[in-house]
Protein backbone atom coordinates (compact mmCIF):
# COMPACT_ATOMS: atom_id res chain seq x y z
CA UNK A 1 0.00 0.00 0.00
CA UNK A 2 1.31 2.99 -0.56
CA UNK A 3 1.45 6.14 2.00
CA UNK A 4 -1.88 7.78 0.51
CA UNK A 5 -3.82 4.70 1.04
CA UNK A 6 -2.04 3.95 4.30
CA UNK A 7 -2.73 7.65 5.50
CA UNK A 8 -6.42 6.70 4.29
CA UNK A 9 -6.86 4.24 6.57
CA UNK A 10 -5.18 5.60 9.54
CA UNK A 11 -8.19 8.91 9.00
CA UNK A 12 -11.15 6.92 8.15
CA UNK A 13 -10.35 5.24 12.12
CA UNK A 14 -8.96 8.31 13.76
CA UNK A 15 -12.35 10.23 12.52
CA UNK A 16 -14.34 7.05 12.65
CA UNK A 17 -15.90 7.85 9.24
CA UNK A 18 -15.51 5.15 6.55
CA UNK A 19 -16.56 7.28 3.66
CA UNK A 20 -13.35 9.31 4.51
CA UNK A 21 -11.18 9.49 1.28
CA UNK A 22 -8.77 12.09 0.46
CA UNK A 23 -6.25 13.83 -2.18
CA UNK A 24 -3.00 15.97 -1.90
CA UNK A 25 -5.46 18.89 -1.64
CA UNK A 26 -7.62 17.88 0.89
CA UNK A 27 -7.59 19.72 3.68
CA UNK A 28 -8.86 20.23 7.01
CA UNK A 29 -11.40 21.98 5.73
CA UNK A 30 -12.83 19.42 3.96
CA UNK A 31 -13.16 16.58 6.69
CA UNK A 32 -15.47 17.45 9.42
CA UNK A 33 -14.02 15.69 12.36
CA UNK A 34 -10.37 16.69 11.60
CA UNK A 35 -10.23 20.15 13.84
CA UNK A 36 -7.48 21.34 16.50
CA UNK A 37 -8.67 18.96 19.08
CA UNK A 38 -8.61 15.52 16.73
CA UNK A 39 -5.61 16.92 14.48
CA UNK A 40 -3.13 15.85 17.43
CA UNK A 41 -4.85 12.57 17.72
CA UNK A 42 -4.32 11.82 14.26
CA UNK A 43 -0.51 13.01 14.44
CA UNK A 44 0.25 10.06 17.12
CA UNK A 45 -1.78 7.45 15.41
CA UNK A 46 0.02 8.45 12.05
CA UNK A 47 3.33 8.31 13.92
CA UNK A 48 2.15 4.58 15.16
CA UNK A 49 1.44 3.62 11.84
CA UNK A 50 4.83 4.57 9.78
CA UNK A 51 6.58 4.21 13.18
CA UNK A 52 8.04 8.17 12.66
CA UNK A 53 7.68 10.74 14.98
CA UNK A 54 7.22 14.12 14.35
CA UNK A 55 8.06 18.05 15.90
CA UNK A 56 5.00 19.66 17.28
CA UNK A 57 6.16 22.44 14.62
CA UNK A 58 6.68 20.31 11.59
CA UNK A 59 2.53 19.36 11.93
CA UNK A 60 1.68 22.72 12.64
CA UNK A 61 3.23 23.73 9.55
CA UNK A 62 0.70 21.35 7.00
CA UNK A 63 -1.43 22.93 4.64
CA UNK A 64 -3.35 19.93 3.05
CA UNK A 65 -2.73 16.23 3.09
CA UNK A 66 -0.38 16.57 0.04
CA UNK A 67 2.39 18.11 2.46
CA UNK A 68 0.94 15.90 4.92
CA UNK A 69 2.44 12.87 2.35
CA UNK A 70 5.40 14.50 2.00
CA UNK A 71 6.41 14.49 5.27
CA UNK A 72 5.53 11.26 5.87
CA UNK A 73 7.51 9.78 2.94
CA UNK A 74 10.40 12.09 4.28
CA UNK A 75 10.69 10.62 7.63
CA UNK A 76 10.20 7.56 6.57
CA UNK A 77 13.53 7.57 4.44
CA UNK A 78 15.48 8.78 7.20
CA UNK A 79 13.77 6.45 9.54
CA UNK B 1 9.12 56.13 33.62
CA UNK B 2 6.34 55.87 30.94
CA UNK B 3 2.78 54.16 32.16
CA UNK B 4 2.45 52.60 28.49
CA UNK B 5 -1.28 51.98 27.52
CA UNK B 6 -3.67 52.63 24.40
CA UNK B 7 -5.11 55.56 26.56
CA UNK B 8 -2.21 57.20 26.89
CA UNK B 9 -1.26 60.02 24.89
CA UNK B 10 2.00 59.10 24.25
CA UNK B 11 0.30 55.83 22.30
CA UNK B 12 -2.34 58.28 20.74
CA UNK B 13 0.52 60.57 19.26
CA UNK B 14 2.75 57.09 17.98
CA UNK B 15 -0.93 55.82 16.56
CA UNK B 16 -1.04 58.88 14.24
CA UNK B 17 2.68 59.59 13.67
CA UNK B 18 4.41 56.22 13.32
CA UNK B 19 2.27 55.21 10.12
CA UNK B 20 3.19 58.39 8.42
CA UNK B 21 6.75 58.44 9.09
CA UNK B 22 6.67 54.51 8.07
CA UNK B 23 5.79 55.50 4.69
CA UNK B 24 8.20 58.01 3.98
CA UNK B 25 11.24 55.68 5.39
CA UNK B 26 11.55 53.38 2.32
CA UNK B 27 14.47 50.84 2.93
CA UNK B 28 14.72 52.27 6.37
CA UNK B 29 11.31 50.68 7.35
CA UNK B 30 12.76 48.03 9.67
CA UNK B 31 15.10 50.28 11.58
CA UNK B 32 12.61 53.59 11.94
CA UNK B 33 10.11 51.06 13.33
CA UNK B 34 12.56 49.34 15.43
CA UNK B 35 14.01 52.82 16.95
CA UNK B 36 10.20 53.53 17.80
CA UNK B 37 9.72 49.97 19.15
CA UNK B 38 13.12 50.03 21.72
CA UNK B 39 12.68 53.90 22.93
CA UNK B 40 8.90 52.90 24.36
CA UNK B 41 9.90 49.67 25.78
CA UNK B 42 13.08 51.74 26.77
CA UNK B 43 10.89 54.65 28.72
CA UNK B 44 8.85 51.98 30.31
CA UNK B 45 11.64 50.70 32.61
CA UNK B 46 11.35 51.15 36.22
CA UNK B 47 15.58 51.33 37.06
CA UNK B 48 18.67 50.27 36.20
CA UNK B 49 17.56 46.77 37.81
CA UNK B 50 14.65 46.48 35.59
CA UNK B 51 15.89 47.62 32.60
CA UNK B 52 18.88 44.93 32.93
CA UNK B 53 16.33 42.24 33.25
CA UNK B 54 14.08 43.31 30.49
CA UNK B 55 16.95 43.40 28.27
CA UNK B 56 18.52 40.09 29.34
CA UNK B 57 14.71 38.44 29.27
CA UNK B 58 14.09 39.61 25.73
CA UNK B 59 17.86 38.73 24.57
CA UNK B 60 18.38 35.83 25.96
CA UNK B 61 16.56 33.52 24.24
CA UNK B 62 17.04 34.95 20.59
CA UNK B 63 20.95 33.95 21.05
CA UNK B 64 19.96 30.80 22.41
CA UNK B 65 17.82 29.33 19.84
CA UNK B 66 20.50 28.20 17.50
CA UNK B 67 22.18 26.34 20.32
CA UNK B 68 18.80 24.59 21.87
CA UNK B 69 17.70 23.56 18.16
CA UNK B 70 19.66 20.98 17.05
CA UNK B 71 18.86 17.51 16.50
CA UNK B 72 21.41 15.98 19.02
CA UNK B 73 21.22 14.76 22.24
CA UNK B 74 23.49 17.55 24.00
CA UNK B 75 21.15 19.93 22.01
CA UNK B 76 17.60 18.50 23.73
CA UNK B 77 19.25 18.67 27.19
CA UNK B 78 20.17 21.88 26.39
CA UNK B 79 16.80 23.08 25.38
CA UNK B 80 14.90 21.53 28.46
CA UNK B 81 17.12 22.97 30.74
CA UNK B 82 16.40 26.30 28.59
CA UNK B 83 12.57 25.86 28.94
CA UNK B 84 12.77 25.00 32.60
CA UNK B 85 15.36 28.22 33.65
CA UNK B 86 12.81 30.07 31.14
CA UNK B 87 9.61 29.25 33.01
CA UNK B 88 11.52 29.59 36.63
CA UNK B 89 12.35 33.10 35.62
CA UNK B 90 9.09 34.10 34.14
CA UNK B 91 7.51 32.96 37.53
CA UNK B 92 9.54 34.63 39.67
CA UNK B 93 9.56 37.65 37.88
CA UNK B 94 5.69 37.63 37.92
CA UNK B 95 5.99 36.83 41.58
CA UNK B 96 2.86 34.30 42.03
CA UNK B 97 1.87 34.68 45.68
CA UNK B 98 1.13 31.13 46.17
CA UNK B 99 4.26 30.07 45.23
CA UNK B 100 5.63 29.41 49.11
CA UNK B 101 9.03 29.54 47.64
CA UNK B 102 9.57 33.05 46.66
CA UNK B 103 8.39 34.69 49.77
CA UNK B 104 11.65 33.63 51.12
CA UNK B 105 13.37 34.94 48.20
CA UNK B 106 14.39 38.76 47.20
CA UNK B 107 12.43 40.64 45.32
CA UNK B 108 11.59 44.08 44.05
CA UNK B 109 7.80 44.91 42.09
CA UNK B 110 10.54 47.56 39.73
CA UNK B 111 11.58 44.08 38.17
CA UNK B 112 8.52 44.02 36.30
CA UNK B 113 8.67 44.77 32.88
CA UNK B 114 6.45 45.75 30.45
CA UNK B 115 4.45 43.11 28.54
CA UNK B 116 6.16 40.16 30.26
CA UNK B 117 3.55 37.49 29.91
CA UNK B 118 3.08 38.30 26.28
CA UNK B 119 6.46 38.36 25.54
CA UNK B 120 7.06 34.91 26.78
CA UNK B 121 4.79 33.72 24.13
CA UNK B 122 7.07 35.46 21.49
CA UNK B 123 9.83 34.19 22.61
CA UNK B 124 8.69 30.73 22.91
CA UNK B 125 7.13 30.63 19.69
CA UNK B 126 10.77 32.08 18.01
CA UNK B 127 12.97 29.46 19.95
CA UNK B 128 10.66 26.68 19.57
CA UNK B 129 9.90 27.32 15.57
CA UNK B 130 14.03 28.32 14.90
CA UNK B 131 14.86 25.14 13.38
CA UNK B 132 11.87 25.05 10.81
CA UNK B 133 12.26 29.49 10.28
CA UNK B 134 16.15 28.69 9.47
CA UNK B 135 15.31 26.20 7.01
CA UNK B 136 12.64 28.02 5.35
CA UNK B 137 15.24 30.73 5.17
CA UNK B 138 12.90 33.11 6.73
CA UNK B 139 14.71 36.03 8.13
CA UNK B 140 16.36 35.98 11.11
CA UNK B 141 18.27 39.23 12.15
CA UNK B 142 18.68 40.57 15.43
CA UNK B 143 16.56 43.58 14.27
CA UNK B 144 14.13 41.73 12.87
CA UNK B 145 13.32 39.76 16.15
CA UNK B 146 13.24 42.62 18.50
CA UNK B 147 10.68 44.67 16.09
CA UNK B 148 8.28 40.70 16.66
CA UNK B 149 9.16 40.81 20.25
CA UNK B 150 8.90 44.63 21.11
CA UNK B 151 6.22 46.07 18.17
CA UNK B 152 4.56 48.58 20.18
CA UNK B 153 1.26 47.71 18.81
CA UNK B 154 0.98 44.35 20.21
CA UNK B 155 3.79 44.40 23.60
CA UNK B 156 0.85 45.21 25.95
CA UNK B 157 -1.79 42.27 25.68
CA UNK B 158 -1.03 40.83 21.65
CA UNK B 159 -2.72 39.94 19.41
CA UNK B 160 -0.03 36.61 19.84
CA UNK B 161 1.68 36.48 16.35
CA UNK B 162 3.80 33.98 14.84
CA UNK B 163 7.42 34.71 14.19
CA UNK B 164 6.92 33.34 10.21
CA UNK B 165 3.73 35.46 10.02
CA UNK B 166 4.95 38.78 11.30
CA UNK B 167 7.82 38.92 9.41
CA UNK B 168 6.44 37.40 6.38
CA UNK B 169 3.82 40.47 6.78
CA UNK B 170 6.48 42.80 7.60
CA UNK B 171 7.89 42.39 4.56
CA UNK B 172 5.28 41.88 2.16
CA UNK B 173 5.59 43.61 -1.06
CA UNK B 174 1.57 44.37 -1.70
CA UNK B 175 1.39 46.61 1.19
CA UNK B 176 -2.52 47.75 0.30
CA UNK B 177 -2.45 51.07 -0.06
CA UNK B 178 -4.91 53.38 2.06
CA UNK B 179 -7.51 55.03 -0.13
CA UNK B 180 -10.05 57.47 1.52
CA UNK B 181 -12.21 54.66 2.31
CA UNK B 182 -10.26 52.16 3.70
CA UNK B 183 -8.77 55.18 6.11
CA UNK B 184 -12.15 55.58 6.95
CA UNK B 185 -13.10 52.57 7.80
CA UNK B 186 -9.35 51.86 9.60
CA UNK B 187 -10.25 55.17 11.55
CA UNK B 188 -14.08 54.33 12.47
CA UNK B 189 -12.40 51.23 14.04
CA UNK B 190 -9.99 52.85 15.97
CA UNK B 191 -12.68 55.17 17.36
CA UNK B 192 -14.93 52.33 18.30
CA UNK B 193 -12.34 50.40 19.62
CA UNK B 194 -11.84 53.56 22.21
CA UNK B 195 -15.40 53.92 22.73
CA UNK B 196 -15.52 50.58 23.71
CA UNK B 197 -12.78 51.02 26.35
CA UNK B 198 -13.40 53.63 27.55
CA UNK B 199 -17.06 54.37 27.69
CA UNK B 200 -18.58 51.08 27.72
CA UNK B 201 -16.04 48.73 29.00
CA UNK B 202 -15.65 51.66 31.94
CA UNK B 203 -19.15 52.15 32.27
CA UNK B 204 -19.70 47.82 32.88
CA UNK B 205 -16.42 48.28 35.27
CA UNK B 206 -18.15 50.44 37.43
CA UNK B 207 -21.31 48.57 37.60
CA UNK B 208 -19.23 45.01 38.20
CA UNK B 209 -18.05 46.92 41.21
CA UNK B 210 -21.17 48.26 42.47
CA UNK B 211 -22.07 45.19 42.24
CA UNK B 212 -19.65 43.28 43.64
CA UNK B 213 -19.88 45.69 46.57
CA UNK B 214 -23.72 44.68 48.17
CA UNK B 215 -22.64 40.90 47.54
CA UNK B 216 -21.72 40.68 51.30
CA UNK B 217 -24.88 42.99 52.17
CA UNK B 218 -27.44 41.14 50.50
CA UNK B 219 -28.52 39.88 53.96
CA UNK B 220 -29.16 36.65 52.63
CA UNK B 221 -27.80 33.71 50.49
CA UNK B 222 -30.29 33.90 47.55
CA UNK B 223 -29.93 37.08 47.43
CA UNK B 224 -26.40 37.31 47.84
CA UNK B 225 -26.38 34.53 44.41
CA UNK B 226 -28.65 36.81 42.33
CA UNK B 227 -26.11 39.71 43.22
CA UNK B 228 -23.08 37.75 42.47
CA UNK B 229 -24.99 36.44 38.84
CA UNK B 230 -25.56 40.33 38.12
CA UNK B 231 -22.12 41.15 38.85
CA UNK B 232 -20.21 38.47 37.08
CA UNK B 233 -22.73 39.59 34.25
CA UNK B 234 -21.19 42.95 34.05
CA UNK B 235 -17.67 41.83 34.92
CA UNK B 236 -17.76 39.29 31.61
CA UNK B 237 -19.01 42.81 30.11
CA UNK B 238 -16.38 44.61 31.23
CA UNK B 239 -13.50 41.99 30.19
CA UNK B 240 -15.31 41.53 26.61
CA UNK B 241 -15.55 44.93 25.42
CA UNK B 242 -12.19 46.25 27.26
CA UNK B 243 -10.30 43.28 25.27
CA UNK B 244 -12.59 43.97 21.92
CA UNK B 245 -12.02 47.22 22.27
CA UNK B 246 -8.12 47.16 22.85
CA UNK B 247 -7.14 44.80 20.01
CA UNK B 248 -9.59 47.13 17.90
CA UNK B 249 -7.01 49.82 18.57
CA UNK B 250 -4.33 48.13 18.00
CA UNK B 251 -5.45 46.25 14.89
CA UNK B 252 -6.47 49.21 13.17
CA UNK B 253 -3.27 51.49 14.30
CA UNK B 254 -1.01 48.92 12.62
CA UNK B 255 -3.14 48.57 9.48
CA UNK B 256 -2.29 52.33 8.92
CA UNK B 257 1.56 50.81 9.17
CA UNK B 258 1.01 48.52 6.83
CA UNK B 259 0.79 45.76 9.45
CA UNK B 260 -1.71 42.89 9.32
CA UNK B 261 -2.15 41.58 12.72
CA UNK B 262 -4.05 38.34 13.98
CA UNK B 263 -8.09 38.89 14.54
CA UNK B 264 -8.40 37.84 18.13
CA UNK B 265 -12.50 37.63 18.87
CA UNK B 266 -14.98 36.26 17.05
CA UNK B 267 -18.36 37.17 18.17
CA UNK B 268 -17.35 34.91 21.28
CA UNK B 269 -20.93 34.88 22.98
CA UNK B 270 -23.07 33.49 20.27
CA UNK B 271 -20.79 29.56 21.05
CA UNK B 272 -22.70 26.88 21.87
CA UNK B 273 -20.06 25.33 24.19
CA UNK B 274 -17.26 26.35 26.37
CA UNK B 275 -14.84 24.29 23.70
CA UNK B 276 -16.21 26.78 21.08
CA UNK B 277 -15.86 29.34 23.29
CA UNK B 278 -12.21 29.49 22.86
CA UNK B 279 -12.39 29.04 19.43
CA UNK B 280 -13.72 32.53 19.49
CA UNK B 281 -12.49 34.46 22.04
CA UNK B 282 -8.69 35.27 22.45
CA UNK B 283 -7.67 33.35 19.80
CA UNK B 284 -4.42 33.90 19.36
CA UNK B 285 -4.50 32.24 22.88
CA UNK B 286 -6.35 29.84 22.74
CA UNK B 287 -3.85 28.91 19.36
CA UNK B 288 -0.85 29.37 21.52
CA UNK B 289 -1.81 27.30 24.01
CA UNK B 290 -2.64 24.43 21.59
CA UNK B 291 -0.05 24.62 19.93
CA UNK B 292 2.99 25.09 22.67
CA UNK B 293 0.92 23.08 25.76
CA UNK B 294 -1.90 20.75 24.72
CA UNK B 295 -0.49 19.18 21.68
CA UNK B 296 2.74 18.17 23.47
CA UNK B 297 0.55 16.84 26.26
CA UNK B 298 -1.55 15.06 24.71
CA UNK B 299 1.06 13.16 22.24
CA UNK B 300 3.06 12.74 25.08
CA UNK B 301 -0.61 11.04 27.29
CA UNK B 302 -1.35 8.85 23.88
CA UNK B 303 2.06 7.23 23.48
CA UNK B 304 2.22 6.79 27.08
CA UNK B 305 -0.32 5.95 29.66
CA UNK B 306 -3.22 6.59 27.84
CA UNK B 307 -2.33 4.39 24.85
CA UNK B 308 -5.84 4.22 22.78
CA UNK B 309 -7.74 5.97 25.36
CA UNK B 310 -8.61 8.51 23.13
CA UNK B 311 -11.03 10.45 24.56
CA UNK B 312 -9.63 10.36 28.21
CA UNK B 313 -6.26 11.51 27.03
CA UNK B 314 -7.99 14.14 24.85
CA UNK B 315 -10.21 15.51 28.58
CA UNK B 316 -6.81 15.22 30.72
CA UNK B 317 -4.93 17.40 28.36
CA UNK B 318 -7.61 19.56 27.98
CA UNK B 319 -7.94 20.10 31.92
CA UNK B 320 -4.08 20.58 32.15
CA UNK B 321 -4.14 22.89 29.30
CA UNK B 322 -6.44 25.07 30.56
CA UNK B 323 -5.40 24.95 33.81
CA UNK B 324 -1.78 26.47 32.74
CA UNK B 325 -3.45 29.08 30.87
CA UNK B 326 -5.82 30.28 33.29
CA UNK B 327 -2.49 30.40 35.94
CA UNK B 328 -1.06 32.63 32.87
CA UNK B 329 -3.36 35.17 33.27
CA UNK B 330 -2.73 36.21 36.94
CA UNK B 331 -0.47 35.97 40.31
CA UNK B 332 -2.94 35.13 42.86
CA UNK B 333 -5.27 32.18 43.80
CA UNK B 334 -8.21 33.64 42.38
CA UNK B 335 -6.71 32.54 38.95
CA UNK B 336 -6.07 29.10 39.91
CA UNK B 337 -9.44 28.57 40.73
CA UNK B 338 -10.15 30.80 37.36
CA UNK B 339 -7.68 28.15 35.36
CA UNK B 340 -9.54 24.98 37.28
CA UNK B 341 -12.90 26.24 36.17
CA UNK B 342 -12.10 26.79 32.90
CA UNK B 343 -10.20 23.13 32.13
CA UNK B 344 -13.60 21.96 33.92
CA UNK B 345 -16.08 23.96 31.51
CA UNK B 346 -14.18 22.37 28.44
CA UNK B 347 -14.06 18.81 29.45
CA UNK B 348 -17.88 19.16 30.52
CA UNK B 349 -18.48 20.37 26.69
CA UNK B 350 -16.32 17.80 25.37
CA UNK B 351 -18.03 15.11 27.99
CA UNK B 352 -21.22 16.45 26.57
CA UNK B 353 -21.05 16.47 23.04
CA UNK B 354 -19.13 12.90 23.13
CA UNK B 355 -22.23 10.94 24.95
CA UNK B 356 -24.87 12.57 22.82
CA UNK B 357 -22.70 11.69 19.79
CA UNK B 358 -22.41 8.28 21.22
CA UNK B 359 -26.19 8.26 21.83
CA UNK B 360 -27.55 9.68 18.93
CA UNK B 361 -24.98 8.85 16.53
CA UNK B 362 -23.00 11.22 14.48
CA UNK B 363 -26.14 12.15 12.17
CA UNK B 364 -28.79 11.93 14.99
CA UNK B 365 -26.62 14.30 16.78
CA UNK B 366 -26.70 16.82 14.05
CA UNK B 367 -30.28 16.81 13.97
CA UNK B 368 -30.33 17.06 18.15
CA UNK B 369 -28.37 20.12 17.70
CA UNK B 370 -30.94 21.83 15.56
CA UNK B 371 -33.57 22.02 18.07
CA UNK B 372 -34.47 25.16 19.13
CA UNK B 373 -35.00 24.14 23.11
CA UNK B 374 -31.21 22.56 22.95
CA UNK B 375 -29.93 25.84 21.33
CA UNK B 376 -31.41 27.74 23.56
CA UNK B 377 -29.95 25.58 26.72
CA UNK B 378 -26.48 25.28 25.05
CA UNK B 379 -26.23 29.43 24.56
CA UNK B 380 -27.34 29.78 28.09
CA UNK B 381 -25.46 26.87 29.69
CA UNK B 382 -22.53 28.64 27.81
CA UNK B 383 -23.02 32.08 28.84
CA UNK B 384 -23.88 31.66 32.33
CA UNK B 385 -20.83 29.44 32.51
CA UNK B 386 -18.41 31.82 30.93
CA UNK B 387 -19.69 34.74 33.02
CA UNK B 388 -19.21 32.84 36.68
CA UNK B 389 -15.61 31.32 36.12
CA UNK B 390 -14.48 34.63 34.69
CA UNK B 391 -15.59 36.77 37.85
CA UNK B 392 -12.74 35.62 39.17
CA UNK B 393 -10.54 37.93 37.08
CA UNK B 394 -9.72 40.95 38.79
CA UNK B 395 -12.17 40.22 41.85
CA UNK B 396 -10.66 38.79 45.05
CA UNK B 397 -13.64 36.45 45.14
CA UNK B 398 -11.35 34.04 47.93
CA UNK B 399 -11.18 36.86 49.59
CA UNK B 400 -14.73 37.69 49.55
CA UNK B 401 -16.48 34.57 50.16
CA UNK B 402 -14.06 33.44 53.11
CA UNK B 403 -15.19 37.02 54.41
CA UNK B 404 -18.70 36.20 53.89
CA UNK B 405 -18.14 32.43 55.47
CA UNK B 406 -17.10 33.70 59.00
Amino acid sequence: MDTKSRLEKVMREVFDDEEISINDETTAEDIEEWDSLTHVELIVAVEEEFACKFSTVEVMKLKNVGEFIKLIDRKKTNA
Amino acid sequence: MLEFSVGGLFFAVLLILVPVVLRFSGIYRREVFLTVNIAVFALTFKDIASAATAAAWVLIPYFAAPLISNNGRKSLIARRIFYVLMLAVFLYLMHYDWIFIFRYLPYSPVLKFLGLSYLLFREVDYTMQYAYLKESKVRLSLADYLNYLLSFYTIMAGPIMRYEDFVNDFYREDIPELDTDRMLSVFQRIIFGYIQVYVISALMSSWSAYWFDRIPKAGNIFKSAVIYLIFSIFNALFIYFNFVGYCDIVVGGARLSGMTLKENFDRPYLARSMVEFWNRHHISLSEWIRDYIYSPIIKALLSGSFRKRLFEAQCAALFATFLIAGIWHGTNLNYLVYGLLEGLGVVLSSVYSNRLKKKYGKKGFKEYEKKTGVKIFEHVWTCAYVCLSFSFVGYDVIGLMMGMGK
